[in-house]
């Protein structure tokens, strides 16, 4: 290397080293909060109270294999208030519309299927057709493939008595854990996603996500952004931070708990996660400068909420970084520290995929002592993840360069005929 | 010179293989591969209460055998715990470690003064507990009186009216079906009931619904976000909800029609009415004479001076915080969660508001 472009490379290392360390250190604070540090539930009491009409969209494609489970346990629900069920059949070519059809002669009155025939593919798409057509303040979401339990809509409603609050996450819990080593590896991703960085992100009075499923939006804030965007692939990440910029909150209710259940093939994990990135990448781009301009909002959620919107970046960051030390290495450079950190924190460090030490942090708190030992195999999960979501990266700025647009892809079930979830006392 | 590689290879493999042991262990032998159990009872108050009620439930010609008779009895669960009943006489002296149940099922069923009773107590019809007792758990099938210093350490159901005397403690979930009365420096957890009433608070009509028949959440109301402090004069009337970065303070007799958020402390002056819900991320003062809609919640403490009229009876509601104070003359509507703890208190939001505003 000449000069100029050693001493070039070496900055970019240290520009990478200390990105590395932000989100690591921002992980940690997240970690030690969670263990130690005082909890945020201020809804979670709501148990009376004059409860609004409630509408629940089930957002189904193609699922035929889980939308029957989903539908009874919605009907199942304890909830006082008006509940309306809107399952949005956007353009199954599969028994979906029958099964919907089967439970609305069944359940006259409780069931309001909206069926979509044509118009723009993808979830936002579909849901914002389908809400056109209702009325009440408080809408609720699920995918075909959740299984809520009983106390779920009242305790995802509740804090929507809150002025500020524009919409309501609750917490995803997989339920065919025990499948594969995917499965396994998913579940202990999704612990250390919610139980830690979510509750976390919510005592700290940060941004917690507003993730599309087991969620609440208020029609009002949902009208008063825009409603949904439709020309986007994660359609819950951009609702978070244009709910954030109108100044309306979402907040996380880490005991409003859903079973979901996850991919059990690699290729559909890997087309998943790379939705998730090109659309969250997507937001950052829309998103990260109003951000950081906006006044209204503290300067820890601007800061929160920049981080959240970089951390699918932090996967070609590390490649970059990676390659970027080796070269130095080659070249007689003395990266030894900085090579440490890429080597010991990058694996904790990437925000999405639940970094190791917030996984153990929720396996503890979840009380599930054995899982914890399959930890070092998430190195796997990891390895799959930094690569999809580079490729995803690199598929995107060169599909921005072409001008092409983005598809959606639906994630495929797995789940073969209805499941019985055994009562926990 | 060969055995070199060899023996670092090995140790290597060793090293790495006694890392990965444990984790290839539990992803064959699958110990802890169930989905995590999620909450998916319906969280009512009276879980425990009915729990209890089904497990006397194979009983319940016993019990009415021994109601009707006026005799004793005793029944054996399915655990080969025992359950007595008591339909003459008085408690015994000593209960048996096996006695898991106690049924009252007499004419005036009465817990003497300073009794400890370490199982779960059904009374059949009224019961009236001397001062001083200690009772695990109790369900009251009529009215219960408790009297001064009672403990009731786990729950407490009464289908009828429950009156607490002075310095009793209620840990745990206390509930009644019409009313529930707590003398002053009761302390309590968690309270639900149609109507609860601290000290001798008199019933006293509610103001009228501004949004007749809908939740607060279903009415379409504008918002006013004020950046730092937000202050609301005597005597103002704001229709829409209150979103304050800072403290709120409203002053005496305002009243919003909306609800209020605060992400600093609160402090609601006398005579003043919120119709709808009343949350701040710090502590809540309301000065007393106050109708809130609710729910009311609290991240800090809550103080909630005399003649606080929350919730109403058509449209009952929540009170939640770590710590609730309340004077007596209030009335609540609907469910009390004091998280840590809640007293019944003459004067505390009185004069915590009284320092605020000085």
């Amino acid at each position: 290397l000449k000069l100029d472009d050693f001493y070039m490379f070496l900055q970019l290392f240290g520009i990478v080293v200390a990105l590395i360390c932000i989100y690591t250190v921002r992980h940690y604070c997240f970690t030690v909060n969670r263990v130690l540090g005082k909890q945020r539930h201020p809804y979670v009491d709501i148990d009376t109270a004059e409860w609004p009409e409630v509408t629940i969209f089930i957002a189904a494609h193609n699922e035929e294999a889980v939308i029957a489970d989903c539908i009874q346990a919605l009907l199942n629900v304890d909830y006082s208030g008006k509940m309306t069920i809107v399952p949005v059949n956007d353009r199954s070519t599969d028994r979906t519309k029958e099964i919907i059809d089967d439970f609305r002669a069944r359940y006259p009155g409780r069931i309001t299927p909206f069926h979509r025939t044509g118009g723009k593919p993808g979830k936002a798409a579909a849901l914002k057709d389908a809400m056109s057509y209702v009325k009440g303040q408080i809408f609720v979401v699920f995918d075909a493939d959740y299984i809520p339990g009983k106390a779920l809509i009242r305790q995802l409603v509740a804090p929507f008595f809150d002025p500020e609050v524009g919409s309501v996450m609750g917490r995803v819990v997989p339920l065919n854990v025990g499948k594969k080593l995917l499965t396994r590896l998913l579940d202990l991703e999704r612990s250390g996603g919610y139980q830690v960085d979510q509750q976390a992100r919510m005592n700290l009075h940060l941004v917690p996500q507003y993730g599309g499923t087991v969620a609440g939006v208020r029609k009002i804030a949902l009208d008063e952004i825009g409603g949904w965007r439709e020309n986007t692939l994660a359609e819950d990440t951009d609702l978070t931070f244009r709910l954030l910029l109108a100044g309306w909150k979402t907040v996380y209710e880490n005991r409003a708990e859903c079973y979901e259940e996850v991919p059990e093939r690699w290729p559909v994990r890997v087309r998943q996660i790379m939705r998730w990135a090109k659309g969250h990448n997507e937001a950052m781009v829309r998103y990260a400068g109003a951000l950081t301009r906006r006044r209204n909002i503290s300067m820890l959620e601007r800061l929160d909420g920049i981080l959240l919107l970089g951390v699918y970046l932090m996967a070609p960051v590390l490649l970059f970084g990676w390659a970027l030390a080796m070269i130095l290495f080659y070249n007689g450079a003395q990266i030894g520290g900085g090579v440490a950190i890429l080597g010991l924190a990058a694996f904790t460090t990437l925000g999405n995929f639940a970094a190791f030490y917030e996984i153990a942090a929720a396996a503890r708190l979840d009380g599930s002592r054995l899982r914890i030992r399959l930890l070092p195999l998430t190195l796997f999960g990891f390895t799959v993840s930094v690569i999809s979501v580079s490729r995803a990266a690199w598929q995107q700025v060169w599909g921005a360069i072409r001008g092409n647009e983005l598809v959606w892809h639906k994630t495929e079930r797995s789940r073969v005929a209805p499941v019985a979830v055994t009562e926990q006392p | 010179m060969i055995w070199g590689p060899i023996a670092l290879t090995a140790a290597t493999s060793a090293l790495i293989g006694a890392s990965l042991a444990p984790a290839i262990s539990e992803l064959g032998k699958r110990r802890d591969a169930a989905p995590l159990p999620t909450r998916i009872d319906d969280g009512h108050i009276t879980t425990f209460a009915e729990s209890f009620r089904k497990r006397l439930e194979p009983f319940i010609a016993e019990i009415q055998r021994c109601a009707e008779q006026r005799t004793n009895g005793v029944i054996v669960f399915p655990d080969c715990t025992r359950g007595l009943l008591i339909g003459v006489g008085e408690l015994p002296s000593e209960i048996a470690e096996d006695v898991s149940a106690l049924v009252l099922c007499g004419d005036s069923n009465a817990i003497p003064r300073a009794t400890e009773l370490r199982c779960d107590v059904l009374a059949y019809s009224d019961l009236r507990s001397e001062a001083g007792a200690t009772l695990r758990a109790l369900l009251i099938a009529g009215d219960g009186w408790l009297g001064e210093r009672c403990v009731v350490c786990r729950w407490l159901h009464c289908d009828g009216t429950l009156s607490v005397a002075a310095g009793s403690m209620l840990y745990g979930r206390a509930s009644a079906a019409r009313e529930i009365r707590l003398s002053p420096l009761c302390r309590f957890a968690r309270l639900h009931a149609p109507a609860i009433r601290f000290g001798d608070a008199e019933t006293r009509p509610v103001p009228g619904r501004v949004f007749p028949m809908r939740s607060i959440v279903d009415v379409k109301l504008g918002r006013l976000l004020a950046t730092g402090d937000f202050h609301l004069a005597s005597g103002d009337v704001l229709q829409g909800h209150v979103v304050a970065s800072g403290n709120v303070m409203i002053d005496r007799g305002s009243r919003i029609l909306g609800s209020v958020k605060s992400h600093g402390r609160s402090e609601i002056g006398p005579d003043t009415e919120i119709h709808g819900s009343m949350v701040s991320s710090a502590s809540l003062h309301l000065a007393g004479t106050s109708f809130l809609r609710g729910p009311v919640l609290a991240e800090d403490d809550l103080y909630i001076g005399p003649n606080t009229i929350i919730g109403s009876p058509e449209s009952p509601t929540t009170i939640s915080a770590p710590r609730v104070r309340i004077a007596p003359g209030c009335i609540v509507h609907g469910s009390v969660w004091a998280r840590y703890e809640g007293r019944v208190e003459a004067t505390a939001a009185s004069n915590q508001f009284e320092r605020a505003i000085a």
